[in-house]
């Protein structure tokens, strides 16, 4: 009340003072000259007079000659200027070192300046993620995180992105970290929905005293996703970008089939018997002089599917509002048929100062999708299928050979005789699907600061989405010639989160408090809906109620709550900006766990020595910044399913036309939350004012781990969740960049980060040293981590009679396979080492970067090989065959590793393939128009003309698909995408 | 300071409304203890004593014994389906033996949960229950009793030893397990009860099902009656050894009469349409609830659909083909011969066993589905039954014993003429082979052979050229297997070794 009062007084007093005005005008640059652009020039006590620095940092306000002028720059100390009759003030402003410009969020509350983090951080800025080619903006974060490995597991373009940040943490729970996205935790479904281009940064939140606040699921990390805003004073800013381009399949040579020739050689080697079948040696003749050696591959996968981007925003402010809102559209088509993504996305982010004691803001985020996905992992009518596996079984060489004297080639056909295999364009155009989604991401908070330093923020959230699914048996199609089908399904999925905070900051001398207290609510509720029907007769008449009602069926009908509480605090405490200390408290509850352990309570200390600003280091000016950073503390972890610590009874037995019901899930009323225990220590530093250095090391361990621990048949089930168990993860992150060149029209940088993290079993449950994953067949060891093989040890093929040798169980050679001789072989699907490197270079208006990723010591199955790899399902003209399988042993003497024909297919140690990467997964060339060009317009401020190339090289000794593949193995997957575009954008 | 209180109203507003119940209970399932409140809520639940079936008498429980046995041939394309159980060389890692342990424990532990708590619900709803109500409930846990009987005998023929009652108190049974009580505390897990023990708490299922159940036997039953009771009690007792009560059982239920041996068209048409008047109980099914597939291995036509592309691969030996004499309708219900082309080993013409066809009722498009319904008690079954107690009675029973099986013989065989058995061992001789010819494919075979001690001779192949040949160590001797050899009994699955400490050490020899 005191404050209202006191801003009537001064706009009574400023009416008595209109008269004398005068015209003040100057620049605005910071210590090194740069101009301040957006610098913001208000009237002390007048706001309404306030004007705001343009090109060069120049302004220019009419005021009284008695006035005082206020100059702030965010991340600069506000000056207090009087006027005193002068008509040019020139101003430098000097940075804050309370709040630089990198304001680093750290879970609730306002955040604090990147100097002063005392957690482990890491960020993306919006440069790096702009135009993405690809709907997952989760797929540019590769390489980019030291300690933070990200997969995007397909080419299908709605195809999400697997995420591990510093190693698997849990064995059974969910492994993947929480996304925060503008302060409110969303699903992964949110790198769908979000336009790359809206996106202001992403930040990793790693260690204990970052992630403690976030309480429930931070246990594998916190990525924090902050979308763009205006910002007070600046000038509106109008943008709209297009680009376009294509899509093609990134191949991997190492894994090349046969071609005709070598098909019919190898069959040939197989069954030598064809060499004197009359009927045999004419087709090949045929086959040879006519060379029909069709390209399945790039018969499937189409080379060149459009991928079309158009984008447009408005950013800036008026008096009191800050506004960023943009509209996106971006179209990728699948390389794969039937496959393809169109997303028409739309943001509104607005923050108001209603009066100076009230903000209150909202960032709404809307999608809509519809797409189509392609059919993989290698059943009957999957497209891999058709290029790799069983079908057309006559490939490469299928074909008709017509009574008119014309021949019919096998992808001219719609069905495959040989093996009833359906050609895959011919399929999916009987059965097609539809599928469109909306999400709806929103919030709005309102904030008051009642007295000084204090806030207290209230934020609503929705995070929501809403599927539906269509697909059609056509009746046309000829495998149920008029007996068509129709199914829909309908799935919606909501969140609702409330979160209040109260934060205080003081200050006694060079003691600077913050404390923080808040309470957060989660309601999220999911339901899903599908039926379908048969008898539809006409392609033209397929709505459900076509169909024959006695063969409607409903094939799905789910609901799920969620309900999570929280009650948290922090209290950061810094001496002179020499020692920070940080210590969180989280309580959390949630429903999925059992009656008696729904609450766990977690927390970290964390300190920060900023050694720079010691007096001793005043002098090292080669020093920039140089800080020391500790943290320890716990996260829990809650990613299981819900509902699975009550003892049930559910439906599913029928007899004799009656529906029944039976015991469901066995009864865990003490299932709790699994805890991760992380202790860090870091080292952030800047030399010479051009190369940056940040180490961390780390221990995780987790403990009370949530596994479905096997349980004896006696039970009446193979398993139950238990919280057993201990896991290890530890290693080490480094990164690096350096400025090449620094200077005013041109900058190099080149940066690098490199982490290694070693995951091991600590403890399993009940004494046991080891046991075999009934789910996935995995087989989990004390001492070894999770995701290492067994499998049993190839040695080499013996030249004498072309039988394989492998070890037995002693390490002495055998010919006889038996499981019984499984060893650990000490390699992993999870992937001890990654990193990735790049540089970027600007001069003048051009800007060039590239970056690459890399993981190391990673292997995985190829479960392909069953098939490819494979003599034993017999015949010719079936499954095409890997090339390198031309080198089997054929007679004594023969020194190769491809056992003689028709050794029984083990799957040995030589179905596991080192799927270590380096991908260059992007390149970025722009150029922005000179400004005297432009000026010539008059209403096009910039231009700027983009290309952007996305997985443009692979190096990998990987045998299947695609190594950037998340999985213990591989078959079938949609093979990786390559993206080249092109675009422009004007700025008005 | 007036606004802070505001805000603080409101705020504490917001967080009353927001804390919310953290009780969420799911919405497909009801939480145990609360389950049954209504006779109702039971009757729904004893629909789970009856789905079971649905496997037990269908599908691998079935073909797995018949093709371990000694009665078919793989053929050379087999694609090694159920190919480790053909050739002795399960191992206990092996997904097959993992289902049938894990599934039939997951039935008795149904069960289970029933005899806790219906008995339970008796007492706490005493005083709301009428006597109509309690018969009801009564009747219920007497089926419970007999599914879990049929459970634990299914379980019993395929992991452990026959009954020798000379050994059985040492020989090793199953885990027994008779309440509900799921845990993770490794330490309360139960380990193998001798053979003795586990029989004799299986015909103490029985004898409890034989209080409970009453209702009066007819052909075609689809719940449990009386004599289906006795049917099973009966071949519990033969395979106990316990000849005067199999023999007792069995001859009265032919004696009843009220079970008619199908003959002609109506003994192949069983094989179709399921329904006879052979079976004293038929495990129903219908389009939406079918069972398991039976006959897939031996037929599967997925080319025409029909029966007539056939690319089986499992095929009859000669030996089994050459049991079956002139006129036997078994030969045409049970076999067809159909061209075969197997992929580079050539192709013949092969008579396949084509018993289990399908139900045209089941089928849910054109092609052969190969799914029956259950018959778990056929009055053939009982003939045998009464024929080998007597045989091994000896004395005055042979006769008995030989009318029975003359009966049998006689409805299955055409212009049929008496066989005098004169002795047991001429008796026993000829039910030996009868069983062999009558129960083909019915899952008894391997169970048999271990019981009469009679090796695995697979004999004379019809058609050697198309025939799986290979042998060495992936694929063991494919022929000939010693009864007392390892692969006779099924491996306790690992899975159930590593998890419970109480059973190491008790894995069937040689796994």
């Amino acid at each position: 009340m005191r404050k209202f009062v006191l801003s009537i007084c001064a706009v009574l007093m400023c009416g008595l003072a209109v008269a004398q005005n005068v015209r003040v005008s100057g620049t605005i640059s910071d210590s090194e000259g740069h101009a301040l652009v957006g610098a913001s020039v208000e009237v002390k006590g007048n706001a309404s007079l306030g004007t705001v620095a343009l090109d060069g940092g120049a302004y220019t306000i009419s005021v009284p000659s008695s006035a005082t002028l206020i100059f702030s720059y965010m991340g600069m100390v506000p000056q207090e200027i009087a006027v005193g009759g002068r008509t040019k003030i020139d101003v430098v402003m000097v940075a804050d070192a309370h709040q630089v410009q990198d304001v680093v969020v750290i879970g609730y509350g306002s955040g604090v300046a990147a100097e002063s983090v005392v957690g482990s951080v890491s960020s993306v800025a919006s440069q790096k993620l702009a135009n993405t080619p690809v709907a997952n903006v989760a797929d540019v974060l590769q390489g980019k995180i030291p300690g933070m490995q990200v997969y995007t597991d397909s080419g299908e373009p709605t195809a999400g992105a697997t995420m591990i940040v510093r190693g698997v943490s849990s064995m059974n729970a969910d492994t993947e970290p929480l996304y925060v996205l503008d302060g409110s935790p969303v699903s992964a479904s949110v790198f769908r929905a979000l336009n790359a281009n809206d996106i202001e940064s992403i930040t990793l939140l790693k260690d204990a005293a970052s992630t403690s606040i976030y309480g429930a699921r931070a246990a594998n990390g916190v990525l924090y996703i902050t979308t763009k805003k205006g910002r007070v004073g600046m000038e509106p800013v109008i943008k709209i970008q297009y680009q376009g381009g294509f899509s093609t399949m990134v191949e991997n040579k190492n894994f090349e089939l046969m071609n005709s020739a070598e098909q019919i050689q190898f069959e040939e080697m197989l069954y030598p018997s064809l060499l004197s079948d009359p009927a045999w040696l004419t087709k090949k003749e045929y086959i040879l002089r006519n060379n029909f050696n069709f390209d399945w591959k790039g018969y499937a996968y189409s080379q060149n599917a459009a991928v079309t981007g158009i984008d447009a925003s408005v950013t800036g402010a008026t008096n009191n509002t800050t506004y960023y809102v943009s509209a996106g559209y971006l179209d990728t088509e699948g390389i794969a048929p039937r496959s393809g993504n169109t997303r028409y996305s739309y943001r509104a982010n607005i923050d108001a100062k209603i009066r100076d004691w009230f903000k209150m803001g909202t960032n709404i985020g809307l999608a809509y999708s519809e797409y189509q996905t392609s059919v993989t992992g290698w059943y009957t009518q999957s497209v891999d299928g058709l290029v790799y596996g069983q079908a057309p079984y006559n490939a490469p060489y299928e074909m008709i050979f017509n009574e008119d004297g014309t021949i019919t080639l096998g992808e001219e056909l719609d069905y495959f005789d040989w093996g009833g295999f359906y050609n895959p364009y011919y399929y999916y155009e009987k059965f097609p699907t539809s599928n469109n989604r909306i999400n709806l991401s929103g919030s709005i908070y309102e904030e008051i600061s009642p007295i000084k330093g204090l806030t207290l923020r209230a934020s609503q959230n929705i995070d929501a989405s809403d599927t539906r699914g269509s697909s059609w048996r056509l009746p046309s199609y000829v495998g149920n010639l008029s007996n068509g089908q129709r199914a829909e399904s309908f799935s919606r999925y909501y969140q609702l989160t409330s979160s209040n905070t109260a934060e205080y900051k003081f200050d006694i001398g060079n003691h600077h408090v913050t404390a923080l207290a808040g309470h957060e609510s989660i309601i999220g509720h999911s339901n899903s809906f599908g039926a379908s029907i048969s008898g539809l007769t006409d392609d033209r008449l397929t709505m459900m109620t076509a169909g024959t009602a006695s063969t409607a069926s409903i094939s799905s009908h789910t609901m799920v709550d969620e309900v999570s509480n929280s009650f948290f605090g922090r209290v950061n405490y810094a001496y002179s900006n020499l020692y920070h200390f940080d210590a969180s408290l989280r309580t959390d509850g949630s429903s999925k766990f059992g009656r008696n352990a729904r609450w766990a309570t977690f927390w970290s200390v964390g300190g920060m020595w900023n050694i720079k600003n010691e007096d001793f280091m005043l002098n090292a000016d080669k020093v920039n910044d140089l800080r020391l950073r500790v943290s320890y503390g716990t996260t829990g972890n809650s990613g299981i399913g819900n509902y699975i610590a009550y003892g049930t009874i559910g439906t599913g037995p029928n007899y004799n036309g009656q529906a029944g019901t039976t015991i469901g899930n066995p009864a865990n009323h003490d299932l709790t939350w699994e805890t991760v225990t992380t202790a860090n220590v870091g080292i952030t530093a800047r030399l010479f004012n051009r190369a940056s250095v940040e180490v961390d090391v780390y221990n995780r361990v987790t403990s009370n781990m949530l596994m479905d621990v096997p349980y004896s048949a006696a039970t009446g089930y193979s398993s139950g969740w238990g919280n057993v168990g201990k896991l290890q993860n530890r290693g080490f992150e480094l990164q690096a960049s350096y400025d090449l060149v620094q200077r005013p029209d041109m900058l190099w940088t080149v940066y690098g980060n490199v982490a290694y993290n070693n995951n091991q079993i600590i403890e399993l449950y009940n004494g046991i040293q080891e046991f075999v994953d009934g789910a996935t067949g995995l087989k989990y060891g004390v001492g070894h981590s999770v995701g290492e093989f067994t499998g049993v040890h190839f040695v080499r093929v013996d030249p004498r009679d072309g039988m394989p040798v492998w070890l037995d169980k002693n390490g002495n050679e055998t010919k006889q396979y038996s499981d019984s001789n499984e060893n650990w072989i000490d390699m992993s699907y999870n992937a001890d080492w990654s990193g990735g490197f790049g540089t970027s270079f600007t001069w003048k208006g051009l800007t060039a970067s590239a970056d690459f990723s890399w993981v190391g010591d990673r292997y995985m199955w190829l479960n392909e090989k069953f098939y490819t790899a494979n003599v034993n399902f017999g015949g010719t003209g079936g499954t095409r065959y890997e090339k390198r399988l031309l080198n089997m042993w054929q007679k004594p003497g023969d020194v190769t590793d491809i056992p003689k024909a028709f050794t029984p297919f083990n799957f040995d140690t030589t179905v596991y393939s080192n799927a270590a990467f380096l991908r260059l997964k992007n390149v970025t060339l722009s150029y922005n128009l000179p400004e005297n060009l432009l000026n010539k317009t008059g209403f096009v401020k910039g231009a700027r003309i983009f290309a952007i190339g996305r997985n443009l090289l692979t190096f990998t000794d990987y045998l299947g698909f695609d190594p950037e593949h998340f999985s213990n193995g591989s078959k079938g997957t949609y093979p990786g995408t390559r993206q080249y575009t092109f675009g422009v954008e004007l700025t008005f | 300071m007036k606004k802070i209180f505001q805000f603080v109203a409101v705020a504490l507003a917001t967080l009353s409304i927001s804390s919310c119940d953290l009780e969420k209970l799911p919405y497909t399932a009801i939480e145990q203890e609360v389950a049954f409140q209504s006779v109702q809520d039971l009757a729904n639940y004893r629909v789970g004593f009856y789905s079971p079936l649905k496997q037990l008498t269908v599908g691998g429980r079935l073909y797995y014994e018949d093709i371990r046995g000694d009665m078919f041939h793989a053929l050379a394309d087999f694609g090694n389906f159920v190919g480790l159980p053909y050739a002795w060389i399960m191992e206990s890692t092996d997904q097959d033996a993992e289902g049938l342990w894990f599934g039939d424990y997951s039935y008795i532990s149904n069960m289970n949960y029933a005899l806790d708590a219906f008995p339970k619900f008796l007492e706490d709803y005493a005083e709301t229950l009428d006597e109509d109500d309690v018969k009801l409930v009564n009747q219920y846990i007497a089926e419970a009793h007999m599914t879990r009987a049929i459970a634990y005998l299914d379980l019993v023929t395929k992991f452990c030893k026959a009954y020798n009652p000379a050994t059985a108190e040492t020989d090793l049974g199953l885990m027994i397990t008779e309440h509900y009580a799921p845990t993770s505390d490794n330490t309360k897990y139960p380990g193998r009860s001798s053979l003795k023990a586990t029989y004799d708490f299986i015909m103490e299922d029985i004898k409890a099902a034989e209080a409970g159940i009453t209702a009066a036997g007819a052909p075609n039953s689809v719940y449990y009656t009386v004599d289906a009771v006795k049917a099973l009690k009966a071949r519990v007792a033969l395979y106990m050894q316990d000849y005067q009560t199999a023999s007792t059982l069995a001859h009265s239920l032919i004696d009843g009469g009220k079970y008619a041996l199908a003959e002609g068209d109506n003994f192949v048409d069983m094989w179709v349409n399921d329904a006879s008047t052979e079976n004293i109980m038929l495990v129903t099914m219908s389009l939406q609830d079918a069972g398991a597939a039976t006959g897939t291995y031996f037929i599967y036509d997925n080319d025409k659909g029909d029966g007539t592309t056939p690319d089986p691969q499992y095929m009859p030996t000669q030996a089994l083909l050459d049991l079956y004499g002139e006129g036997d309708i078994r030969f045409e219900a049970y076999f067809a011969e159909r061209y075969v082309e197997t992929e580079v080993f050539g192709e013949d013409d092969l008579w396949l066993f084509y018993k289990y066809t399908g139900n045209p009722a089941l089928r849910t498009g054109a092609k052969w589905n190969y799914v029956q319904m259950g018959k778990p008690f056929r009055i053939a079954e009982q003939y045998l039954i009464a024929a080998e107690a007597d045989a091994q009675l000896g004395g005055n029973y042979v006769a008995n014993g030989a009318a029975a099986l003359n009966t049998l013989r006689a409805a299955r065989i055409a212009n049929y003429t008496e066989e005098n058995y004169m002795t047991d061992a001429q008796l026993l001789a000829a039910v030996k082979t009868e069983r062999a010819r009558e129960l083909v494919g019915e899952g008894f075979r391997m169970q048999d052979l271990k019981r009469w001690g009679q090796n695995v001779t697979r004999g004379a192949s019809q058609s050697p050229s198309t025939q799986m040949m290979k042998t060495g160590a992936n694929y063991g001797e494919m022929t000939n297997k010693d009864i007392n050899s390892p692969g006779a009994l099924w491996p306790i699955p690992k899975t159930e070794i590593d998890a419970n400490p109480q059973i190491r050490g008790q894995q069937n020899p040689g796994y």
